[in-house]
């Protein structure tokens, strides 16, 4: 067996990523509890590592890791040379458009303010519709932004809606489903071949 | 801060010009002749260069006269630019060129790609892909020993795109899903688009088609095909005897669902790379249908290799004390 690196995203899906792997057999993998941000299970001959969702797609494509564990939100976000390998199938969620109403507050031709983390994924979208748009970009908490008027609507995950139903706030549009994925550097791809494919068999087995 | 001395910094680049000769010398050996990319064109030369997969744009430069001019995005796209208006059809070139291709980065602005390429153009047949290809491997064998080629030919998934009747743009969509590899985008757009039983067949099993040449081979040959399939089996068939015979044949990995971000390619493509480094050492392929978008079809096949990349290794090399790169003992042609 090769030696592998797996970078997981931190939060969320690390948690999903730990329940997976116990479940597939491996043993010695406990997630980032503790204060150290690197955990290798000698049996298996992997080392985790536990970075920012946001930081994981650079670590894999500079071949500091391996393989990664990131949602697939994060994948379109950062549009980075990768092998999506595997869908994981936890931490299914949503990106929606959301906002006030159930339906957009302007016209075509007037510019729409979305207030979101995603602002890529954001422009790529309203790019597609031809709709006009002005980025708002903000760290988190974005449900607020059009409760104080600033923005029209907001670009964020959703995963069971109540966080929106707190505030307000309805989906007007779905664009695209997102759930946790194993990617591959394509190079280590290459190289560690029978290895990630045998990783990436045990964990499909137990997969929901 | 502190820099390195100033003789390690020499050392690099005495190391530098020296991998860029010992290239240098073994085309030259081989029969190619020099050709000197120029570094600034006009832009619309390049447009057929936009629209590829993962490609970072052109970076712009504006003249005095206020025309905007491109940076040479591509040292290939740059010779075919300027060869295909001079085309007589009997010609038959071996070129290379030693030039640096520049492109736009949001994150390190301006990147600038050090390049070495062969061109082999006006002919058409298995010999010179299996030759330019044998070059190349001898190449990287030069340098290390422990490289994979990851071999495929692009006439299998377009010949698999024939079948499917679908737009363009949807196409294109299909190519990126099967570029990243990703089976589960692949099982979805399978459900949502209403293809032939055989199609889905084949696209289903196309990450199967990964690995030991010989295997590939024989395991593509039993799902459903077309002429152009069928064709490119043939060619890989023949290829992986080949390898065999020069002994290349553990260094390399065929991969059928292979899709090269310049999209260009029509026929045998292959990259190359070394372990512990995370980038192409060396990528290539033929390229005919894209001569034709310069308004002559020119048959053209070669390869480039990131100097970069290629001085890392020979330096890495020596600080080993591994014993010093010369040029191969027997030419082939």
């Amino acid at each position: 067996m090769d030696y592998l690196k797996i970078a997981v995203a931190k939060g969320r899906t690390e948690k999903g990523a730990a329940e997976i792997f116990k479940k597939a057999g491996f043993k010695g993998y406990v997630g980032s509890e503790s204060y150290r941000l690197t955990c290798t299970c000698e049996e298996e001959n992997i080392t985790f590592i536990h970075v920012k969702p946001l930081d994981v797609t650079t670590y894999v494509q500079d071949g500091a890791a391996d393989l990664g564990i990131v949602g697939k939100d994060m994948l379109l976000e950062n549009s980075s040379i990768l092998y999506e390998i595997s869908d994981l199938g936890f931490g299914k969620c949503k990106l929606v458009v959301a906002g006030l109403k159930d339906q957009y507050p302007r016209g075509k031709e007037e510019t729409l303010k979305v207030a979101t983390s995603y602002p890529n994924i954001t422009k790529a979208y309203f790019g597609e519709k031809k709709q006009k748009i002005r980025v708002v970009k903000l760290g988190g908490s974005v449900e607020l932004a059009p409760l104080l008027g600033l923005s029209d609507v907001i670009v964020d995950l959703v995963e069971t809606g109540s966080t929106l139903k707190a505030n307000g706030l309805k989906v007007i549009e779905e664009i695209c489903e997102v759930s946790a994925k194993l990617v591959a550097n394509r190079i280590s791809y290459r190289f560690k071949y029978e290895s990630i494919n045998q990783l990436v068999k045990r964990l499909e087995e137990v997969c929901p | 801060m502190k820099y390195n001395p100033i003789y390690e910094e020499v050392e690099f680049l005495g190391q530098k010009y020296k991998t860029k000769r010992i290239i240098e010398d073994i085309l030259i050996k081989e029969g190619y002749e020099y050709f000197e990319p120029s570094n600034f064109d006009d832009i619309d030369r390049f447009l057929p260069l936009t629209n590829n997969i993962g490609q970072a744009p052109i970076v712009k430069v504006i003249a005095g006269d206020s025309r905007i001019l491109a940076l040479n995005p591509d040292n290939t796209t740059s010779l075919i630019s300027w060869i295909a208006p001079l085309w007589q059809d009997d010609v038959k070139l071996k070129l290379f060129y030693s030039s640096t291709a520049f492109r736009s980065d949001k994150e390190a602005g301006i990147i600038e790609i050090k390049q070495i390429g062969v061109e082999r153009l006006g002919e058409k047949d298995f010999q010179t892909d299996a030759e330019v290809l044998l070059l190349a491997l001898d190449i990287l064998n030069q340098f290390r020993s422990d490289f994979i080629m990851e071999i495929s030919d692009s006439k299998y998934v377009n010949g698999l795109l024939e079948e499917i009747d679908l737009p363009l743009s949807v196409k294109r969509r299909l190519k990126g899903i099967i570029y990243r590899k990703d089976k589960k985008g692949l099982s979805d757009f399978i459900k949502t688009s209403a293809l032939s039983e055989p199609v889905s067949k084949c696209l289903l099993n196309i990450f199967d088609l990964q690995g030991d040449a010989k295997d590939i081979v024989s395991k593509a040959k039993r799902l459903p095909l077309n002429q152009t399939m069928a064709e490119s089996l043939q060619e890989l068939d023949m290829l992986q005897n080949l390898l065999n015979t020069y002994g290349y044949l553990g260094r390399v990995s065929f991969d059928l669902s292979m899709i090269t971000e310049l999209d260009y390619y029509n026929g045998l493509t292959f990259k190359g790379y070394y372990p512990g480094y995370f980038k192409e050492a060396l990528s290539g392929g033929r390229y005919d249908s894209f001569t034709e978008k310069y308004g002559k079809k020119i048959p053209a096949v070669g390869f480039s290799l990131d100097l970069d990349q290629m001085t890392k290794v020979s330096l890495d090399r020596s600080q080993k004390g591994c014993e010093p790169i010369g040029l191969p003992e027997n030419s082939r042609s």
